[in-house]
């Protein structure tokens, strides 16, 4: 019984570590601001997650990976740590958030 | 006025803000290419929420070879693609404030032919944002936005308000959105911050990132995730939400009860005779969705839309 009840929680420890590794730890997030030129030098700034390990193995096959998937951002913060991030970078995706809005904008 | 005559001036209205998502999209991948080299950027897959999902439809039809795949959550302006060129996967609430345009949706047939899967949930519209439901915050901060850039509007449209400024429509806003993170809490199993999208579709044990999971990876590996039918789905929410009950349903003010409203203030009112009262009305940013209300903007000229809406979705 004692055992049993042991392994069950070695498991689940286990699992979540797992979890925690492939959601958390494994991914790396960077964000960057690129300047559009041709509108003023307009700040776009862009959150970049990415699984290391397929970030390593595009950059050793020197080849096409996982395709980009970029997420128009509206008005959200600038968390990149939400689900749908998680569940693309774990799947292998380089997941990108684009901030449309500026302060200076319009309002529609 | 007809409806597709008011969406369509939505859509107008909105329009310049969806090209310059485009632009920026257009603009970031361009940089991207330098940055990430070894990446697939002919290949899209593309999510978004709400305006985001409109910016991502938008920015399809535009470029249609370069998406592979295309998943909007609650989208409400912009007409799918219907040329099957690529999947389309999209989530819908139901929102008695959000609702979407006439002629957004194809029809069940049309949807068929050109691989779009939609999916009923009983979520409302800002239930499926990225970062979750719209949490209630404490009375100690009353300054709500949805973003830093939305705060920062709110704040050059008044330049002396601060953070602890309880007064204005900023208070019907704050009340709104307490009321929309109320009711969605008492509907959904949620994890910490992602969506409840999904919990009501099927069985409400297994955590939501779980089923999120499930179907991108079905939506990614070529499988669309159909749903059996839509009475099937909704029998699924029902049976998901458990007790948690349809919204109350609302009907328009006839002219009589409006008139009776209008006399009952000036009753009430502590003007003496002669003088002229104010009668304040406080817009949401919900209330400021309404079609009535966007018609009433284009018919004034625009120039009150500027101090309308507070919020974004």
């Amino acid at each position: 019984m004692k055992r049993g009840f042991a392994i069950l929680v070695s498991l689940c420890a286990l699992a979540i570590v797992a979890y925690f590794t492939m959601s958390e730890w494994a991914i790396r997030h960077e964000t960057l601001t690129f300047y559009d030129a041709s509108r003023d030098n307009r700040p776009v700034a862009v959150d970049i997650a990415v699984r290391w390990d397929k970030e390593m193995q595009a950059k050793r096959r020197h080849d096409q990976a996982a395709g980009g998937g970029p997420q128009p951002r509206q008005t959200l913060s600038n968390s990149p740590s939400t689900l749908s991030w998680r569940t693309s970078c774990m799947r292998g995706f380089m997941a990108i958030s684009i901030q449309h809005d500026l302060p200076t904008d319009a309002r529609w | 006025m007809h409806d597709g005559d008011q969406s369509r001036r939505t859509l107008c209205r909105r329009l310049p803000q969806i090209q310059r998502g485009i632009a920026n999209i257009r603009f970031a991948v361009s940089e991207m290419k330098n940055v990430q080299t070894q990446r697939d950027y002919d290949h899209l897959t593309m999510v978004g929420h709400s305006m985001g999902g409109d910016i991502s439809m938008y920015f399809a039809k535009m470029y249609p070879d370069q998406i592979k795949k295309l998943v909007t959550l609650d989208n409400l302006r912009v007409p799918f693609m219907t040329d099957g060129k690529f999947k389309i996967l999209s989530f819908r609430s139901k929102d008695p404030v959000f609702k979407t345009d006439p002629g957004v949706l194809p029809e069940e047939e049309v949807r068929e032919e050109g691989g779009i899967t939609v999916v009923h949930t009983g979520f409302q519209h800002n239930d499926m944002r990225d970062s979750g439901p719209i949490k209630p915050r404490r009375r100690s901060r009353t300054c709500w936005a949805n973003s830093s850039s939305t705060r920062a509007r709110s704040n050059q449209s008044r330049p002396n308000a601060t953070c602890t400024d309880r007064s204005g429509p900023g208070r019907a806003l704050r009340a709104s959105q307490e009321l929309t993170s109320r009711r969605s809490k008492s509907r959904s199993l949620r994890t910490r911050e992602g969506p409840a999208l999904l919990s009501s579709i099927d069985r409400p044990l297994i955590p939501t990132h779980i089923r999120l999971a499930a179907i991108l990876r079905a939506l990614m590996s070529g499988e669309p995730t159909n749903p059996k039918s839509a009475g099937d789905v909704t029998s699924a929410q029902k049976a998901g939400s458990g007790k948690a009950g349809s919204l109350p349903e609302t009907k328009p003010s006839a002219s009589e009860d409006i008139a009776a409203f209008v006399a009952k203030a000036r009753a009430m009112s502590p003007n003496t005779a002669g003088a002229k009262g104010r009668l304040v009305f406080a817009l949401d940013a919900t209330m400021s969705r309404q079609p009535t209300w966007e018609y009433g903007l284009c018919a004034a000229g625009g120039h009150v839309s500027r101090g309308g809406s507070a919020g974004q979705s």
